[in-house]
């Protein structure tokens, strides 16, 4: 017995099988020595993150409009990720793993920070872009992030934060254009500076919009120097020029659109910044005859909706020159163009029935308004033809015709709103219209009613807005406060968080503010 | 024809034979055991992140797949590469000793008489048959695909690939009676391989289409299996797992089927069964 084993101890020997058993065992004894705590967190982060994105992109790749449950649950998904301990302390772990997971934490921060601006959360947004600031490494990743957080900020209504953090999208711009390998900015550094200008001239005072004014100008034309013989050279060049327009500084943008003009980088935008060049002479610098050498540029070298915009420009120029006639023959044949751009079409249709009422021939403006309304119901400058003709009988003194052409104009900008994914800009401009038509008609209080309703129906920020534009109304129109202050209070109550909160608290401070003593005078 | 048809009616004799070959215990016994020792590799490696195997497995791991096998999902997708690494040597110094254990439990059952000396040596000779099985297993296939890929997209690299898939089955073939012989005569594992291609060589038709079938029947796993991280990303990472697991059974079953039905046409040529 004790022979058999021994001879079959020995075959086992001469096989490969004992190599393989020495060699496991050889492993596993020089491998129990290593740590792999950091390394399983790492796989632990890595694993449920993948997780969050697989929710996430289920999020992004819905067919239908995004229901609220699904971004929760890709919000719950990243959060869950985010709470794990290897996250909150990194520093525990050796420096490779460490560095994996600090790379890990910015990619979760930066999920959830988009995701909370989704759900419209913009405070938890921004919270989550300045937790991925402290993270992110890379220059162009930093630049995002600030952009993501002026972005929460905006929404925020928090305008004096976004201010400091346009100024601090400019800086870390700056820093990834001199770093060893420049990467491509993203687009919204090219609006920053614009906006910082804005907003310093809307809430500083004209010392902090001439700082603003020069830092947002010296920035856009350093980084037309860095980004000298490529696409981003003529952006950067364009940013200046809107700095100066959002500034108003007239002349020095006229200045920035001749530079522009000669450099043969920006030959395509020719037509264009003839046009703006234009319409700066037309409208603000008052020089008409100046404006139309512009326009007539404009027209002959640019194409599309760039030229008949320039020939519209024109007719207003030609006016502005009294020379009504040929103004009044060029909108004809704009209007007559099947060609043209069918904004400008409408334009001219609206601007010629604007010129035969003044005539006092109604009954041919009449005609023109109600084409625009049929040929270029969709068109913004159809949006005003129901309004102007409310408008005409109101001013009349003709009650029920107003009242009929305000059920007309109600039915027809009802319809407009009822297409579906409208976007906001269009929600805003078409409903400010039918207000407009309210009051025009002497309807405020059924303008203020419409508005709640509608806020009924519809999710944040078209509901917020409405309910905004009711309380302004039931205030300074109609001059009921309660009223305005539980609209107020319900925006408040419905949209936490938000600028539009931020601008209902501002109009119930307002409204709760006792009147001053020299307005108590002058009541009494 | 005649002859196709002949060795295909044949094949799906082995076939039966096999079948009645693995309801023994002691014939079934030695595949569940290499079945089973594939798939506890196969769930260390998958829980390898595990906190006690992963003092032992994160640096096997490392080792075979590099540091990008120590990250989600890279761990999975690698899987199957690691996994084949391993397999190899699995088959030659684990599996194929188990499996000449089998053939012989198989040719002792039907009544053929075995040789004592392949019963002495059998661990020893079932390594060094193993290592053949292997190289004719992986050898032709990764030659061709190492071509194809070097051909890059298009009709070529498709055409190597069918080369890759008729020299991977000629090869098996030869060796596929290998076992059968070294249990049946004795000799040295050399002389087993001698003595089994020259037993395909006289029942060409049977063997190829029992090969070829076994073949075809993993094609679609492998195919999956070939392309890892597309499964990760439109399924989940981990039904690479279960995609390996049911390859190691599949291939385990092809395996018992095939070796015993070389068994079952050996017996039947005596007029022997079980």
């Amino acid at each position: 017995m004790v022979r058999a084993t021994r001879r079959r101890l020995a075959s086992v020997r001469r096989s490969g099988l004992a190599a393989a058993v020495g060699l496991a065992t050889t492993l596993l004894a020089v491998a129990g020595c290593r740590p792999t705590d950091g390394l399983r967190a790492r796989y632990r982060v890595e694993r449920a993150l993948w997780d969050a994105q697989r929710v996430e992109r289920q999020v992004l790749l819905a067919m239908v409009p995004t229901g609220r449950t699904a971004v929760t649950e890709a919000i719950a998904a990243y959060e869950a990720v985010a709470s794990d301990p290897a996250l909150a302390h990194p520093e525990r772990y050796g420096d490779d793993v460490a560095r994996d997971l600090r790379r890990l934490r910015a990619v979760v921060r930066t999920a959830l920070a988009t995701l909370y601006l989704t759900d419209a959360r913009y405070a938890d947004a921004a919270r989550s872009w300045r937790g991925a600031l402290a993270d992110v490494t890379s220059p162009r990743r930093v630049v995002e992030a600030h952009v993501g957080l002026a972005r929460a900020l905006a929404l925020a209504g928090d305008r004096e934060a976004l201010a400091a953090q346009c100024d601090s999208i400019l800086r870390a711009a700056e820093r990834a254009l001199w770093s060893p390998s420049p990467p491509n900015l993203p687009p919204e550094v090219f609006q920053a500076p614009v906006l910082l200008v804005r907003l310093r001239r809307e809430s500083g005072g004209r010392d902090a919009t001439r700082r603003a004014v020069a830092r947002a100008l010296g920035f856009c034309d350093r980084l037309a120097d860095a980004l000298a013989d490529t696409p981003g050279a003529v952006a950067a060049s364009m940013a200046g020029l809107h700095v100066t327009l959002a500034a108003e500084q007239w002349e020095a943008a006229l200045e920035r659109i001749a530079r522009l003009r000669d450099d043969p980088a920006a030959a395509e935008r020719r037509a264009e910044l003839d046009l703006v060049a234009g319409e700066i002479l037309l409208n603000a610098l008052d020089r008409p005859r100046e404006a139309l050498v512009r326009f007539d540029a404009a027209r002959e070298e640019g194409h599309g909706a760039v030229a008949d915009a320039a020939r519209l420009d024109r007719t207003v120029a030609l006016r502005r020159l009294g020379r009504t006639g040929t103004a009044r023959a060029e909108l004809r044949a704009l209007a007559a163009d099947p060609d043209v751009d069918p904004e400008v079409g409408a334009r001219a249709l609206v601007m010629r029935a604007s010129l035969l009422e003044a005539d006092g021939r109604w009954d041919e403006a009449l005609v023109l308004l109600r084409r625009a309304m049929h040929i270029h119901a969709e068109t913004e400058a159809a949006l005003d033809a129901p309004l102007v003709i409310t408008l005409h009988y109101a001013e009349r003194g003709d009650t029920t015709l107003a009242r009929r052409s305000l059920e007309q104009a109600r039915a027809f900008y009802e319809k407009r709103l009822a297409r579906p994914h409208i976007p906001t800009d269009r929600w805003l401009g078409v409903t400010d219209r039918l207000i407009d038509a309210f009051g025009a008609a002497g309807s405020a209080r059924g303008a203020a009613r419409w508005l709640v309703e509608r806020a009924e129906r519809r999710d944040a920020p078209d509901g917020a807005l409405a309910l905004l534009r009711a309380a302004l109304l039931e205030a300074d129109v109609l001059g009921d406060t309660t009223r305005a202050l539980s609209l107020y209070e319900k925006v408040v109550e419905r949209h936490p968080g938000t600028r539009y909160a931020k601008v209902a608290r501002e109009g119930i401070a307002r409204l709760a503010k006792p009147p001053s003593r020299s307005s108590r005078r002058i009541t009494r | 024809m005649n002859t196709l048809l002949d060795g295909f009616l044949e094949a799906l004799r082995g076939l039966d034979g096999a079948r009645r070959a693995l309801r023994l215990g002691v014939v079934a016994g030695p595949f569940a055991v290499a079945a089973l020792v594939q798939l506890l590799i196969l769930v260390a490696l998958a829980g390898a992140f595990h906190p006690v195997l992963a003092p032992a497995l994160l640096p096997l791991l490392r080792a075979l797949g590099g540091d990008a096998a120590l990250h989600y999902p890279m761990h999975l997708v690698l899987l199957p590469a690691i996994h084949e690494a391993l397999y190899l040597v699995v088959l030659v110094l684990v599996a194929f000793p188990l499996y000449t254990r089998a053939i012989r439990h198989a040719v002792v059952a039907c009544g053929l008489e075995a040789s004592r000396r392949s019963g002495r040596r059998a661990p020893g000779d079932g390594v060094v048959l193993g290592l053949a099985f292997a190289v004719a297993a992986a050898g032709p296939a990764l030659l061709a695909e190492r071509f194809a890929q070097a051909a890059g997209p298009g009709t070529g690299a498709a055409l190597l690939r069918v080369l890759g898939f008729t020299a991977t089955a000629a090869a098996l073939v030869h060796v596929v009676y290998a076992p059968v012989a070294l249990v049946r005569w004795g000799g040295s594992a050399v002389t087993a391989l001698r003595r089994g291609a020259a037993m395909a060589r006289r029942r060409r038709a049977p063997t190829w289409t029992l090969v070829v079938a076994a073949m075809l029947v993993q094609l679609p796993i492998s195919w999956l299996l070939a392309r890892p991280d597309r499964v990760a990303l439109r399924l989940r990472p981990e039904t690479i797992v279960y995609l390996l697991g049911t390859a190691t059974l599949l291939d385990v079953l092809t395996m018992a089927f095939v070796l015993l039905a070389a068994v079952a046409l050996a017996c039947e040529r005596r007029g022997l069964s079980w």
